[in-house]
């Protein structure tokens, strides 16, 4: 009797083993599996999509096998309570235990989108449309519909947005990246009024927007831009137009074909300011913190005046007799450079 | 200047070079930096597929090493490497064996007026077509007659680039430059499949563009896309980027993208 039970309590403690170790070397299995894939597949997860059903989605598809033991594995040792929506990149030769690393640690797919400083809206509006992965909501929308949408009803959306690299992941909008990029500029532009110059001819942030921007088109040369402002602010005190072209561009819209005539100059648009006293009503492109910076802390100075070099630099004067001067001179020059004899230019160039 | 020949100081070669011969070879152009090459990975890789696509046996870390060398003692300037499938008998057939020539020359960084890259430059409009060559596109190999004949339809300084298209009238490149477009807030250049060099630094650009998240197309380019694109700007491994501001009655403003790329080409030119 007692040797019955001995033997039967073995069998019974041999058969648990065995299902424990065969159940182990299940989910090893498992675990260890290729993904029958391929190529490079993007598996995308929706919010609220859970690991289960995401397992039994793949095996069907044929991706994995026995999705039954990887759902008890994430259930017991994983024990993620959601997923990270998003996109998954999931790879040819990496194993099913990988991928669940991944999916715990919310690895999504990351996309990235740069407005760059100097855009006006519409390009933003451009480059936002092309972005695939990105979901568009504002697509249809006119410019003050978008604005409104994005609880900015009544503003211009000229300039209203930071220019930055910003990252998104599938599942976000449109929407979303422009309301980042908005709180992005006004906490920029915040920082940056605290720490103005004094007496400045400002009302509000918005007028140094403004002046920003025109800094921006004005110059890629960083160290002058100070001085454009100086130049700019002295001609506001003085009541005196600011006559800076890209204002002029902006006003023409489509019209503008790369170049302006002296007839473009003269013709007015609410924005060019050759015709109109002060600043133009709305920034006309995007600015960085720099060119905000130098707004609000232009450099002190005596002159009214400034003719591209050339060279990358500016020169600056302080009477419209003078600034002809430095136009001649500076076009002058330029003639005798194309004169150069093309000996020493020759052995110059490359291949 | 600094010469070397198969990695020792030298400047005499043999005559029955099939470099000099059938332009039987392959060369690069690397800018140097304090003694350091900022795109050598880029020009190592064109030279590999360069070799590969030719057959030609080249010992590419031995190739890479004195590279390097080569550039610690220049310091700051150009080098210019050339690779040829060195000497042979008469007779187009590759020799078998045979001993790669390896030739590394240096010149000073070349000196452009500032205003190409402040303000742009204009295009020539060159007449010289671009022959369609699927084999050899996309190397940068040693015949380049085509880029001579190109050269040597201005010599007005007021263009400092040419506009070269294949012979079908597709737009490819500068004469010394590759060529993007910007369309929409997205980059466009030239599909290099059938003709065309494809520089190092169009291949730097591609993978900034990328990380910026710019859309990138490389496909076949028109006159009238040209024409109508928002910004254009040329690139080499020497200069960075220059906006183009002008093609015949075409022009445009140095536009936002081109500043931006052209800052980050700069940094990292000068690294």
């Amino acid at each position: 009797m007692l040797r019955k039970i001995l033997v039967l309590l073995v069998c019974g403690v041999l058969l648990a083993v065995l299902l424990v170790v065969g159940a182990a070397w299940l989910q090893h299995r498992a675990l260890e599996q290729p993904l029958h894939l391929t190529e490079e597949m993007l598996l995308e997860v929706p919010s609220g999509a859970t690991p289960s059903g995401l397992l039994n989605r793949l095996e069907v598809e044929g991706v994995i096998d026995n999705a039954l033991w990887l759902r008890l594995y994430w259930r017991f040792n994983l024990r993620a309570p959601s997923m990270h929506s998003g996109e998954y990149r999931l790879l040819p030769q990496q194993t099913a235990r990988e991928m669940l690393g991944l999916w715990q640690r919310g690895e999504v797919v990351q996309y990235s989108l740069t407005l760059v400083e100097g855009w006006n809206f519409r390009q933003v509006r451009a480059a936002l449309g092309r972005q695939e992965r990105l979901e568009q909501r504002l697509a249809d929308l006119s410019d003050a519909q978008l604005m409104e949408r994005l609880g900015l009803a009544g503003q211009n959306p000229e300039g209203r947005f930071f220019p930055d690299t910003y990252r998104y992941v599938r599942g976000m909008s449109d929407e979303d990246l422009l309301k980042q990029a908005n709180t992005r500029l006004e906490s920029v532009l915040a920082e940056e009024w605290q720490q103005r110059a004094e007496g400045l001819p400002y009302r509000e942030p918005y007028d140094a927007l403004i002046m920003a921007s025109m800094i921006e088109k004005e110059t890629g040369v960083p160290e002058e831009r100070g001085e454009i402002a100086g130049v700019f602010v002295r001609r506001l005190r003085m009541g005196m137009r600011l006559q800076t072209d890209p204002t002029v561009i902006y006003g023409m819209g489509e019209r503008y074909n790369g170049r302006i005539t002296r007839a473009d100059l003269r013709t007015p648009t609410p924005y060019n300011t050759y015709t109109i006293d002060g600043m133009p009503p709305t920034p006309i492109a995007m600015v960085g913190r720099e060119a905000i910076h130098a707004a609000l802390n232009p450099l002190d100075g005596t002159t009214l005046y400034f003719v591209a070099r050339g060279d990358g630099s500016h020169v600056f004067s302080n009477t419209l007799a003078e600034h002809n001067r430095a136009v001649r001179e500076y076009q002058l020059k330029r003639r005798a450079d194309y004169r150069s004899s093309p000996a020493p230019r020759a052995a110059a160039e490359t291949e | 200047m600094l010469s070397w020949v198969n990695g020792a100081p030298g400047e005499q070669l043999s005559v029955r070079d099939r470099g000099l011969a059938y332009g039987d070879g392959l060369f690069e152009t690397i800018a140097v930096r304090g003694g350091h090459i900022p795109l050598l990975a880029r020009h190592m890789a064109r030279l590999a597929d360069g070799c590969r696509r030719l057959s030609i046996p080249l010992d590419l870390l031995l190739t890479e090493h004195e590279l390097q060398a080569f550039a610690g003692q220049l310091g700051e300037g150009v080098t210019k490497l050339i690779v040829t499938r060195g000497e042979g008998q008469r007779g187009y057939a590759p020799p078998q064996p045979c001993q790669p020539l390896r030739i590394l020359q240096a010149a000073p960084l070349p000196q452009y007026p500032a205003v190409h890259a402040e303000q742009g430059v204009r295009l020539f409009p060159c007449v010289t077509r671009l022959a369609e060559q699927p084999l050899l596109a996309g190397l940068k190999h040693l015949n380049r007659l085509e880029q001579v004949l190109a050269r040597a339809e201005w010599q007005d300084a007021e263009c400092a680039e040419g506009l070269m298209r294949d012979s079908s009238g597709r737009v490819i490149e500068g004469v010394y430059s590759n060529l993007f477009l910007v369309v929409g807030g997205g980059l466009v250049t030239a599909d290099l499949s059938r003709c065309g060099v494809a520089g190092v630094m169009r291949a730097e650009i591609l993978q900034q563009a990328q990380l910026l998240g710019l859309t990138v197309e490389l496909r076949d380019v028109s006159l009238d896309e040209l024409l109508d694109a928002d910004e254009v700007f040329l690139c080499n491994s020497l200069y960075g980027i220059w906006p183009v501001r002008a093609l015949q009655e075409r022009h445009w403003s140095v536009g936002p993208l081109t500043r931006k790329l052209q800052a980050i080409v700069c940094d990292l030119l000068s690294k």
